[in-house]
């Protein structure tokens, strides 16, 4: 055999030879010394031109893509730190749920939701916990499946992904996986409802008022949506107007002062870490080249959430929470768009509205952002 | 099993376009763009054997949308966000950025045929596949492969080099 030219090394590397050819080259290169060292270089540029062209991944500026068409859920990040703080939370809730008082919003959930016995309980629990209730629930869940191993775990073990367990996870209050769509349901609908009589009603001159909608991509995303998240297992986002946004709140809505708004999304409060579970949230995308991806969440919370914070405002001198979590880092199945960064967030409330701002971007003056949403 | 449906073209080959589509580019936005347009276009006509077809409009999209953007100026916008920012205290991240936009140069410097077969292979495409891709014959596909990653190598040591010197003086 001659000397084998570069072509041919690369497809042996690249596993594209046949067994006879695999088989003479390496015959050949056997008692070829020259041959072995054209190897060693093709080798050496095929790990180095593939480590180049996944560098090009991380020179992207934010986390944009995977938000848009990748990433079912952007704030799963946020979860892992709550189901700690709800471990605790349940802990409490289980004290309190020895009283009979029990919360009307949370009781309605239960009329709506074909729980096991066993799990009863579980969303029984009073005012304090409301809002934190899905993650509650996720523990309860959790206990329940250990109690009965014989359940059926079909819709759980189908999506074995550390995604679609949260997201079966917060949807689900009770510990039948199948149920799960159907609750998913549930729960948005009866927060539509009650969003579709708030205290205040949305002015007809507001939702006229005909502000512009930024659009992204000439597609229709609500498609493209449902399309790449195949089955919920939650209520996926759905991106609105911003007249649709001032309808839902019922009011105006807040947006961040000199940012023009990219998109806006109806999402269901369960998936929105510190909101009222039982209310949809509004979330406002901003992205800046100087501050990458910041999502502006706003809502207005139910009686009994609202009650519930009054009491956690008195104890901590209402000062704004900022909470730093690790984003999660992107798994293989999706784009690896940069290192993870911490997200910060910085919630409060103004005139019964609650609000929530995060940045993905590490050094973001959170105070000052704030000081500008209006 | 091959998907049938759009949406399972989209949901199987969705995720690696727009990859594919950012690394050509360097522009998520515009990437977007494109990657929606292709999966629009085999909703118009779907495709017969996906994964080339879907990949091949793809890439051809971005030479027309490249011939387009030149003759609009809006590659004077992108040589802008490229070039490396003034020396600030470096950083993890400002490294690996700086890195990418040297890879990115280094990318533009090889031919269009050799960028979209090295694109091609990081998508897990074998040979067969890049030849129907791309218009290669498929015994070339090797020799091609052999090229492009050379010239990214080399081209990347030149520019590298060149940064070097530049940061030294």
């Amino acid at each position: 055999m001659q000397h084998a030219d570069e072509g041919t090394l690369h497809s042996y590397l690249d596993g594209e030879l046949s067994p006879a050819e695999v088989t003479e080259l390496e015959r050949h290169m056997s008692v070829c010394a020259p041959c072995r060292a054209q190897l060693a270089e093709a080798r050496s540029f095929l790990t180095q031109a593939d480590d180049l062209v996944v560098a090009l991944d991380v020179a992207l500026p934010s986390m944009k893509a995977p938000v848009t068409t990748q990433a079912r859920r952007p704030w799963q990040p946020h979860l892992t730190p709550l189901a700690w703080a709800a471990t605790i939370v349940l802990a409490v809730g289980l004290g309190y749920s020895l009283q009979p008082q029990l919360d009307q919003t949370t009781g309605a959930r239960i009329a709506t939701s074909p729980a096991p016995t066993q799990m009863a309980d579980a969303p029984t629990v009073p005012a304090p916990t409301v809002s934190v209730a899905p993650r509650t629930d996720h523990q309860s869940a959790k206990v329940a499946r250990e109690m009965a191993p014989t359940m059926d775990r079909g819709a759980g073990e189908a999506k074995p992904s550390p995604a679609a367990e949260l997201a079966s996870a917060d949807a689900a209050p009770a510990a039948r996986p199948n149920d799960v769509d159907h609750l998913a349901e549930n729960v948005s609908v009866t927060g539509l409802q009650r969003q579709a009589t708030p205290p205040t009603t949305p002015s007809p001159a507001a939702a006229a008022s005909g502000i512009a909608m930024v659009v992204g991509t000439p597609v229709d995303t609500t498609l493209l949506r449902a399309l790449n998240f195949g089955p919920a297992n939650a209520p996926a986002p759905r991106r609105i107007t911003l007249d649709e946004a001032v309808a839902q709140l019922g009011g105006s809505i807040r947006l961040i002062d000199g940012l023009a708004p990219q998109r806006v999304e109806l999402l269901s409060g369960v998936d929105v870490p510190g909101a009222d579970p039982d209310r949809q949230v509004i979330r406002v995308y901003y992205e800046e080249p100087d501050l990458g991806m910041v999502t502006l969440d706003q809502q207005r919370p139910g009686p009994s959430f609202a009650a519930r914070d009054a009491r956690a405002d008195r104890n901590e001198a209402a000062t704004p929470q900022v909470m730093v979590v690790p984003a999660a880092p992107l798994t293989a199945g999706r784009m690896v768009m940069r290192a993870p960064t911490p997200a910060s967030t910085i919630s409060w409330r103004t005139d019964g509205v609650w609000l929530s701002l995060t940045s993905h971007r590490p050094g973001v003056r959170m105070n000052e952002l704030q000081a500008r949403v209006k | 099993m091959t998907p049938q449906t759009v949406e399972e073209l989209f949901a199987t080959y969705h995720p690696g376009i727009l990859r594919m589509l950012i690394r050509r580019t360097g522009d998520p936005d515009r990437a977007e763009d494109l990657a929606a347009e292709v999966f629009a276009r085999a909703l118009a006509a779907p495709p017969y054997n996906p994964r080339p077809w879907l990949f091949a409009v793809a890439l051809n999209l971005v030479r027309e949308d490249g011939r387009r953007a030149v003759r609009q100026g809006r590659r004077l916008e992108l040589l802008k966000a490229e070039s490396p920012a003034h020396t600030e205290a470096p950083d993890e991240e400002f490294d690996r950025n700086e890195r990418a936009a040297l890879v990115r140069r280094a990318l533009d410097r090889l031919t269009e045929r050799d960028r979209e077969v090295l694109l091609l292979k990081a998508e897990g495409f074998d040979y067969d596949e890049i030849a129907t891709t791309a218009g290669l014959a498929k015994g070339a596909v090797g020799t091609t492969l052999a090229r492009a990653r050379r010239r990214l190598v080399e081209a990347y040591r030149a520019l590298d080099a060149e940064e070097g010197h530049r940061a030294a003086r």
